[in-house]
C-alpha cells in the first residue's frame, strides 16, 4: 500500500472526529493603487479593486476543501493599513467613506470578515492616522463586516502613549456606539504591540505594505486533536512536549498545503502559515482542555503558565519543521469569550484578568475578548493597553488588547455574543483610577532591546 | 497523474466492494491498491487510485459517493498529497 492503513485511518480520524480544521485562509490585498485625490475615487477604486481580486476566493476555498477533506472555517480578507489611503483626503468623512466602501465589498465577494481599518501610530501620528482613529467607532458601529486595528507600540519605537489614550476613549466610544449589542463594536477592534503584516486571524489581520501585491496566509485550528495526542501520552514532559510536536507537525502541513493549493489557483503568492491554536466556541475545542489534559487540575492555578509555554513552544518547533514559512502571531490564542472553556474558568474564579496578563508573556496575543465593565474608566483601560505594549516591548513580542466595556454590565455578570464571539463573563477591573501617568502624553522609548545593531 | 484516497466505512454487508469499484471503474479512476477489512460489525475499504485526468475528481467523488449511499457506507475522498503532506517528511 502506498501509504499504510494506519496513516489513512489517523489522517481520517483527525480531520472528522477530532476537527482538525483550518481556521482561516486569509487573502492579504495591496490597496496602495486606490489612493486618489478625493475619497469618491479612492472608495471606487477599493471596490473595484475587492472585487476583481477576491472575486473567485470563496469559490476556490470550497473546492480546495472538498478535493482535499479538510474543512475550512473561514475565508477572510486583510487589505493594506486604510490610514495609509487616506494621505490625500485626510478627514474623518473620507475614513468613513473608506469603511463602508470595504463592507460592501466584503459583502459582495461573500467573505463575512474583513481587517484593515488600520493605522501603524507606535511613534507618531499623521493627519490620516488621526482621523482614522476617530473614525472607528462610527465605522465599527455602522458596518458589519470592517475589523480595525491599531498598533501603538514595537520594540524598536517604545510606546506612544497618546495613541493609547486615543484608542483607549474609542474603545469606550465603540461601545457606546454598539450598546443594544453589547458593546459589540469592540469585539472588531484590536489594539497593538509589534502587530504583524501577514497575520491571518481576525480582528487584527492587515496586509503589511511589506507584503507585497497579495498573498494567501492561513491559519490551523485544532485544540482537539492536540489534547488527543496529549491524552494518549503517559511519559515526562519531554515526550509530552515530542508528542505535541509530532501533532502541530501534521496540522501545520496540512496548513501549507491547503495555503500553496489555494494561492496556486488565485495566481497570489503563498505567504505562510500562522501556527497558532485557535480555539473555537464548540465545546471540547478549548485551550483549558488541552492545559488541563496535560496535567493541570484547573487551568489558571499554579502550573498553568509553565505548561502553557511548553505547549507554545512544541508547536512553533513542529511548525517549524513542517512549513517553509511560518508566520502571524503564532502562538496559543485565549480569545476569552470564544473559548468556552476559559469562560467557564473565569466564572469560577481560577482565572482573572491578572493571570491573563501574566499568560500575555508566554502566549498569542493578549487581553483578547476580555469583557470588562461597561463603566470601566478610560484611563483603566489606557493602563490595561499600555502594560500589555510594556510586556510586547520588553519580551520582543506581539501583545495587545481586545476588550469589551459591556455596557450596563459589572463584574460577574454574564453576556451573550452568540455566533463565533461567544459568551462572556464580566471580569473585574481595578477601580483605582491612573491619575497621572498616562495622562501626562508622550512616548515610552524603546528599550536596550531596541539598540540591536 | 494525480491520485486519489477513497476510504469507505459503514455496516457491512454484500455488495460494497462491487458498488464502489464499479463507480470507480465507470468514472476512468484505476484503482492502484486496496485494502479491505470486516472491523466488528463494520467494513472498511481503503483503495488508492489514479485518476484519469485532472478534471475528473468530482465525477469521481460524486459517483463513488452515490454508490456507497446505495449500500449504505460512508465515502470520502481525497487527493493523495494531504497523505503524503501529513505522514512523508
Amino acid at each position: 500500500m502506498r501509504f499504510a492503513s494506519e496513516e489513512i485511518l489517523e489522517t481520517f480520524k483527525m480531520l472528522n472526529v477530532e476537527r482538525l480544521e483550518i481556521r482561516a485562509v486569509t487573502l492579504g490585498i495591496s490597496l496602495l493603487d486606490c489612493i486618489a485625490g478625493n475619497s469618491r475615487e479612492t472608495a471606487a477604486l477599493v471596490k473595484q479593486k475587492i472585487n476583481s481580486a477576491a472575486g473567485n476566493l470563496v469559490k476556490t476555498v470550497k473546492s480546495v476543501s472538498d478535493e482535499y477533506g479538510v474543512r475550512i472555517t473561514n475565508s477572510r480578507l486583510a487589505v493594506t493599513p486604510v490610514s495609509l489611503l487616506l494621505a490625500r483626503h485626510p478627514t474623518v468623512d473620507s475614513a468613513v467613506e473608506i469603511g463602508h466602501a470595504l463592507d460592501e465589498a466584503t459583502k459582495e465577494v461573500g467573505v463575512d470578515f474583513l481587517g484593515g481599518f488600520s493605522g501603524l501610530v507606535e511613534k507618531g501620528i499623521t493627519k490620516s492616522d488621526a482621523a482614522l482613529m476617530e473614525a472607528i467607532p462610527i465605522v465599527l458601529s455602522e458596518t458589519s463586516r470592517v475589523c480595525s486595528s491599531v498598533n501603538v507600540a514595537s520594540t524598536r519605537t517604545g510606546i506612544n502613549v497618546d495613541a493609547i489614550n486615543i484608542m483607549a476613549r474609542k474603545i469606550k466610544e465603540t461601545a457606546v456606539r454598539t450598546k443594544k449589542d453589547n458593546g459589540i463594536g469592540c469585539a472588531k477592534l484590536v489594539v497593538f504591540c509589534n502587530a504583524p503584516g501577514d497575520n491571518p486571524f481576525m480582528a487584527g489581520a492587515f496586509h503589511g505594505v511589506e507584503q507585497g501585491e497579495a498573498s494567501i496566509n492561513v491559519g490551523i485550528s485544532g485544540p482537539s486533536a492536540i489534547r488527543a495526542a496529549i491524552e494518549s501520552c503517559q511519559g515526562r514532559v519531554e515526550e509530552l512536549s515530542d508528542c505535541i510536536k509530532r501533532v502541530a507537525f501534521k496540522m501545520a502541513r496540512v496548513g501549507e498545503l491547503i495555503g500553496k493549493e489555494t494561492a496556486n489557483r488565485l495566481g497570489v503568492k503563498f505567504g505562510c502559515v500562522d501556527v497558532s491554536i485557535a480555539p473555537t466556541t464548540t465545546k471540547g475545542d478549548s485551550i483549558v482542555d488541552v492545559i488541563e489534559a496535560m496535567g493541570i487540575q484547573k487551568c489558571g492555578s499554579p502550573g498553568t503558565t509553565a505548561a502553557m509555554a511548553m505547549l507554545v513552544d512544541s508547536v512553533k518547533k513542529g511548525g517549524m519543521m513542517a512549513c517553509t514559512r511560518i508566520g502571524g502571531l503564532s502562538g496559543v490564542f485565549i480569545p476569552v469569550s470564544e473559548d468556552s472553556g476559559m469562560n467557564e474558568r473565569i466564572s469560577e474564579g481560577y482565572i482573572n484578568l491578572e493571570k491573563l496578563e501574566a499568560l500575555t508573556s508566554i502566549s498569542s496575543v493578549g487581553l483578547d475578548m476580555v469583557c470588562i465593565p461597561g463603566d470601566t474608566d478610560e484611563s483603566i483601560i489606557a493602563g490595561l493597553i499600555a502594560d500589555e505594549a510594556a510586556i510586547g516591548i520588553v519580551n520582543d513580542k506581539t501583545t495587545a488588547v481586545r476588550v469589551i466595556p459591556v455596557p450596563g454590565k459589572r463584574a460577574g455578570q454574564t453576556v451573550k455574543f452568540g455566533g463565533l464571539f461567544g459568551n462572556g463573563t464580566i471580569v473585574d477591573v481595578s477601580r483605582w483610577k491612573l491619575s497621572n501617568f498616562l495622562s501626562r502624553g508622550g512616548q515610552i522609548s524603546g528599550t536596550v532591546r531596541s539598540a540591536k545593531n | 497523474m494525480s491520485r486519489i484516497v477513497v476510504t469507505a466505512f459503514g455496516k457491512d454487508r454484500t455488495g460494497i466492494v462491487a458498488s464502489i469499484s464499479k463507480a470507480l471503474a465507470d468514472t476512468g479512476a484505476n484503482i492502484e491498491d486496496m485494502t479491505c477489512s470486516k472491523l466488528g460489525e463494520n467494513f472498511v475499504i481503503l483503495t488508492v487510485c489514479g485518476l484519469k485526468n485532472e478534471k475528473s475528481f468530482s465525477a469521481v467523488k460524486k459517483a463513488v459517493t452515490i454508490a456507497g449511499k446505495k449500500v449504505g457506507v460512508n465515502v470520502v475522498v481525497q487527493r493523495e498529497e494531504i497523505f503524503k503532506g501529513m505522514h512523508r517528511v
